[in-house]
C-alpha cells in the first residue's frame, strides 16, 4: 500500500510537471498578449509593463522563476487584476465554486443513482421510458439554457427566487439545479446500463432463485458492481464542475473560480493561466486517487497496485 | 457488507460537505468604523459591468470604472449636469497670455477621507507617478499636453521634469508644451486625480482595502466584494457634503446582459447600464429607456497597405455599397445612428454648444431611398479601379471578434458586397486578443474597428489617421493630412482649429481608409423614481447628486 501511494504521488508530480510545461509553451505560442487593448498602447508603455511583470526575460527563465515561486506557494501577481495575487484570487473563489460543485455533484449522484436503478428495474415500462426522456433532455440541453430558463421563470416571472449571488440557501437553488442537470442525466443513463448488466449476472439470478428480498438484492448485491462506472465518472466530474462552471457563475453573478479560469485565458493573464491550470491538474490527479481508493472500498476484489 | 456501502456514501457526503463548510463567500473587505445600514439610510443600487481590473485612478482604462472613481475622487475640475466642466478642487484657474502656463489655486476646505487636507503636492505626486514608466500606465498618453510628459513616458527624461510644480500647499503651476483648448476637461480625468504619497507609495495593494483606499471625492469606499459589488458611503469630509443626499451607492457587478436585466426587473438595481439587443424593442416605449450619444464611431478598416485596398476607389466603392440604414434598423434595433462621416454626433465645434456634425456635412446619403444611387456610384468606382461588376476582384477576408452584434454586422455587410458588387468576402472570426494583435500589426484585409473620444474634441477622433499613429490600424499615410493635424495641435484657438479639423475629415472621407458604419450611442434603463442623475459627454454616469423618490 505504501509503495502504491509513493508510486501514485510520483506519477502525479510528473503529470503536473508535464502539464505546467505544456501550458507554459502553448500559452506563449498563441498570438496576443496581456497588454493589448482596443486603444493601442505605445511601445514604450508596453515595454515598461513587460519589465514590471518580468515578461522581458527569456522564456525558460520566466518558466523557472514561476516554478520556483510556485514550489514556495507563491503563484505570482495577476497582470490583469491589478494589485491582486493569484493566490488571493484562487483561494477566495475556490471555496465558492467547491461548495456549489459539491452540492451539485451530490444532488446529481443521489438523483442519478436512484433514477438509473429505478429505470433498470422497470426496464421497458413507462417509468423507464419517462426517465430516459428526461435524461436525454438533460444531456441535450446545455447548462446556459437551463440557467437562463430558470432565471427567467423563477427569478423574473414568478419572482420566487433571488437571482444574484449566493447570500442565503435560497440563492443556491437555481445555480445548483442548473449545474446538476447534465451530470444527473448522465449518471442516470450510466447507472441504468450498468445496473442492467449487473442484474443479468448469474449471481443475481441465483439470489433471485433463492428468494432474496428485492431491495436487498438491488442495493446489496447489484449496486456494488453497478456503481463502479459512476465512481469513475464522479471524480473528474467534481474537479471539472469546480473549475468549469463559467456560464452558470456568469448568469447568476457568482464569484467563483470558473470565471477566473476562462477570463484569464482570454485576457492572456499569464500567471493566472499557469496557476489555474496547475490547480485544476492537481485537483484532477487528487480526484483520481480518491476514485481508486473508492474502488477498493466498493469492490474488495480490486487490488491497488 | 452493508456497512461498507453506507461508509462509502458517508465518505462522499463528507467529502462534499467539507467543501460546503469551507470559506465564507468571496473575499470581502470592509472599512472599520462604518456602521452597517443605519435606520432610514438612503441608498441606491446600480449596475456596473464586470469586476474593475483596477481601482487605481492612474491605471484605469474602463469607462464604467471611471464612473465609480468619479464618485470616490475629485479632480481640479469636474463635469456638472449641464455637461460643462466647473472648478472642483480648484478655487481658481489662471491661464497665462501665451496659453501655456496654468496657475491653479486650490480650495481651502478640501480634505481627504481621513481628514487630512488635500495639498498641491498631492496633485504633483499623482501626475508624476502616472507618467513614470515604472507605473506603466496604459493611459499615460492622456498627459500629452503637459510639458515633457511624452518624453518621460518614453523613458527619455526624468519624471521630475514634468511641467507641474506645487509652489506652496495651495498653489499649482502647470506648464504645457503647446496651448490646449480642452485642458480644463482633462483636469477632471481619473489620471489627473490627486493621490497621497504616504498611502500609495510602497503598497501595491492600497486599492484593495477600504482602509487604505483614501480618496477626496463625495464618497468613500465602504466595501469591495470581488466579483459581486462595490459599496460607497458618503464622505463626511467632503466640502460640498450638504448637496449629497444619498448615504450609500452600491455598484453591483453584473457581467451578463440577461442577468443584469433580470436584476433590474426584480428591483435589485435602479440603473441597468446595457441590455441585450433583442430586448430593446420591448423597452423602447417605457419611461425607463434612455438612449444618449456615446461620442464614438463604429467603422471598418481597409488595410491601405494591401492590395486591392491600396486603391482609394476600391475602398470608396466598398464603403458606398454598405446600406447603413439597414444595419441601424435591423441589426442594431435602432440603438445606433447611421454614420455619413467619421466624427460622431455630440462632439463639439467652435463653441461647446455647437456640434461638429451640424457644422460639417454628410459625405454620402444614408437614407434607404438613396441606397441604389450609392450602389450605382460604387459600381462605377469599382469599374474604374479595374474590376467591372466585381470581375477579377480577389476573395477578401473580413476579420472580427465574435460578439453577437459584430457577427450580425459582418454577415450583413458580406451579403451587401456580394449581391450589389459581386465581391466575395469571407468572415474570419478571431478570439479578441488574437484579433486586436493582428489588427494592430496590419495582418488583415478588412477589420471591424471602433473608436471613442478621450475628451470632447474632434481631434481625439481625427488624430487616429496620422502616419504611424498607435491606433492607425488602416495604415493610412498622407503627409498633407499629417500637416493639418500638426497645425491643429499647435493652437488652442477653436476658430482656427475647427475649420482645419473639418478639412481633415474631408480628406479622410475622400480617401476612405475606413468605412464609417454607425455613430455609437448608449442604451440604458433608469428607474423613473431616481431623480438628479446625469451623464457627461464621454458617457460617465453621475449618481452622486441623485435622490430616490417613493
Amino acid at each position: 500500500m505504501i509503495k502504491y501511494v509513493i508510486k501514485r504521488v510520483g506519477y502525479a508530480l510528473l503529470t503536473i510537471f508535464l502539464i505546467s510545461i505544456i501550458t507554459f509553451t502553448l500559452m506563449n505560442m498563441i498570438p496576443g498578449g496581456p497588454f493589448l487593448s482596443e486603444k493601442a498602447v505605445s511601445p514604450e508603455t508596453t515595454q515598461a509593463l513587460k519589465v514590471k511583470y518580468g515578461l522581458d526575460k527569456p522564456l525558460p527563465e520566466q518558466y523557472i522563476t514561476f516554478m520556483k515561486n510556485f514550489i514556495h506557494g507563491d503563484l505570482g501577481l495577476s497582470i490583469k487584476q491589478k494589485g491582486r495575487t493569484a493566490n488571493d484570487i484562487i483561494f477566495s473563489t475556490f471555496p465558492v465554486s467547491a461548495r456549489l460543485a459539491g452540492m451539485s455533484v451530490l444532488l446529481a449522484l443521489v438523483l442519478g443513482v436512484t433514477m438509473g436503478s429505478v429505470a433498470a428495474l422497470n426496464r421497458g415500462k413507462w417509468v423507464d421510458s419517462l426517465l430516459m426522456v428526461i435524461s436525454t433532455l438533460g444531456i441535450a440541453v446545455p447548462s446556459f439554457v437551463v440557467a437562463s430558463f430558470l432565471l427567467i421563470t423563477f427569478g423574473v416571472n414568478l419572482h420566487l427566487l433571488p437571482t444574484l449571488g449566493l447570500k442565503t440557501p435560497l440563492h443556491y437553488i437555481m445555480p445548483v439545479a442548473a449545474l446538476s442537470f447534465y451530470p444527473t442525466a448522465y449518471i442516470t443513463r450510466l447507472m441504468r446500463s450498468s445496473m442492467l448488466d449487473a442484474l443479468n449476472q448469474d449471481y443475481i439470478r441465483t439470489a433471485k432463485a433463492k428468494g432474496v428480498n428485492k431491495f436487498v438484492m438491488l442495493f446489496k448485491h447489484a449496486m456494488r458492481n453497478a456503481i463502479i462506472p459512476v465512481i469513475t465518472y464522479v471524480g473528474p466530474l467534481l474537479a471539472y464542475t469546480m473549475t468549469g462552471s463559467f456560464v452558470v457563475e456568469k448568469i447568476f453573478t457568482i464569484p467563483g473560480l470558473g470565471r477566473e479560469f476562462i477570463n484569464c485565458i482570454t485576457g492572456r493573464d499569464y500567471p493566472m493561466v499557469m496557476s489555474t491550470t496547475i490547480f485544476l491538474a492537481v485537483l484532477l490527479v487528487f480526484m483520481n486517487v480518491v476514485v481508486d481508493i473508492c474502488y477498493k472500498l466498493v469492490d474488495p476484489r480490486i487490488k491497488l497496485k | 457488507m452493508r456497512k461498507r456501502i453506507v461508509s462509502l456514501l458517508l465518505a462522499v457526503a463528507l467529502f462534499s460537505s467539507a467543501f460546503v463548510g469551507c470559506g465564507g463567500g468571496a473575499s470581502t473587505s470592509t472599512a472599520e468604523g462604518v456602521s452597517s445600514e443605519a435606520a432610514g439610510a438612503k441608498s441606491l443600487s446600480v449596475s456596473l459591468g464586470s469586476e474593475p481590473l483596477t481601482m487605481d485612478p492612474a491605471l484605469n482604462q474602463a469607462a464604467d470604472v471611471t464612473t465609480v472613481m468619479n464618485h470616490l475622487f475629485e479632480g481640479l475640475t469636474r463635469y456638472s449636469s449641464d455637461k460643462k466642466t466647473v472648478n472642483a478642487q480648484a478655487k481658481d484657474i489662471q491661464v497665462s497670455s501665451d496659453r501655456k502656463t496654468y496657475t491653479i489655486t486650490l480650495r481651502d476646505d478640501i480634505k481627504w477621507s481621513d481628514g487630512k487636507p488635500v495639498t498641491a503636492g498631492d496633485f504633483e505626486y499623482a501626475w508624476k507617478r502616472a507618467v513614470d514608466p515604472k507605473t506603466a500606465s496604459q493611459y499615460a498618453y492622456i498627459f500629452d499636453p503637459v510639458l515633457n510628459a511624452n518624453e518621460i513616458v518614453a523613458g527619455k527624461k526624468d519624471k521630475d521634469t514634468l511641467g507641474i510644480k506645487a509652489q506652496d500647499d495651495k498653489t499649482l503651476v502647470v506648464t504645457l508644451r503647446a496651448p490646449c483648448p480642452y485642458f480644463n476637461e482633462l483636469l477632471s480625468f481619473t489620471a489627473y486625480f490627486p493621490l497621497r504619497k504616504d498611502v500609495v507609495e510602497g503598497n501595491e495593494q492600497w486599492t484593495q482595502s477600504p482602509k487604505t483606499y483614501i480618496s477626496n471625492g463625495p464618497f468613500t469606499m465602504k466595501e469591495w466584494s470581488h466579483k459581486e459589488s462595490i459599496t460607497l458611503a458618503k464622505n463626511p469630509n467632503y466640502y460640498d457634503k450638504d448637496k449629497i443626499k444619498l448615504d450609500t451607492i452600491k455598484f453591483v457587478l453584473l457581467e451578463d446582459d440577461s442577468a443584469r436585466l433580470a436584476a433590474y426587473q426584480n428591483g435589485e438595481i435602479s440603473f441597468c447600464y446595457a441590455i441585450p439587443t433583442e430586448e430593446i424593442p420591448s423597452w423602447q416605449s417605457k419611461p425607463d429607456f434612455q438612449k444618449v450619444p456615446d461620442l464614438g464611431t463604429n467603422f471598418v478598416d481597409f488595410n491601405c497597405k494591401k492590395k486591392p485596398f491600396d486603391d482609394p476607389k476600391v475602398r470608396k466603392a466598398l464603403s458606398l455599397a454598405i446600406d447603413r440604414s439597414y444595419l441601424v434598423d435591423t441589426v442594431t434595433k435602432k440603438t445606433q445612428t447611421a454614420a455619413a462621416a467619421f466624427v460622431p454626433v455630440g462632439v463639439r465645434d467652435v463653441e461647446p454648444t455647437q456640434e461638429f456634425r451640424k457644422a460639417g456635412k454628410d459625405f454620402y446619403s444614408v437614407s434607404t431611398e438613396d441606397y441604389e444611387k450609392n450602389v450605382a456610384e460604387a459600381k462605377k468606382l469599382l469599374a474604374e479601379a479595374g474590376y467591372p461588376d466585381g470581375k477579377g476582384f480577389p476573395t477578401v477576408e473580413y476579420a472580427t471578434n465574435p460578439a453577437s452584434l459584430n457577427n450580425a454586422m459582418a454577415e450583413a455587410i458580406q451579403n451587401m458586397w456580394k449581391t450589389q458588387l459581386g465581391i466575395n468576402c469571407t468572415i474570419s472570426q478571431q478570439e479578441w486578443s488574437v484579433f486586436i494583435d493582428s489588427r494592430n500589426k496590419g495582418n488583415y484585409q478588412i477589420a471591424r474597428d471602433a473608436f471613442g473620444v478621450d475628451f470632447n474634441d474632434p481631434v481625439s477622433m481625427l488624430d487616429l489617421f496620422v502616419t504611424d499613429g498607435g491606433n492607425n490600424s488602416s495604415k493610412y499615410s498622407n503627409p498633407e493630412y499629417d500637416k493639418i493635424i500638426a497645425q491643429v495641435k499647435s493652437t488652442d484657438d477653436n476658430k482656427v482649429r475647427m475649420p482645419l479639423l473639418h478639412q481633415a475629415e474631408e480628406i479622410i472621407m475622400r480617401d476612405m481608409p475606413v468605412a464609417p458604419l454607425t455613430y455609437r450611442s448608449r442604451v440604458f434603463l433608469l428607474n423613473p423614481n431616481v431623480k438628479g442623475y446625469y451623464e457627461n459627454p464621454m458617457g460617465f454616469d453621475y449618481f452622486m447628486y441623485a435622490t430616490v423618490e417613493g
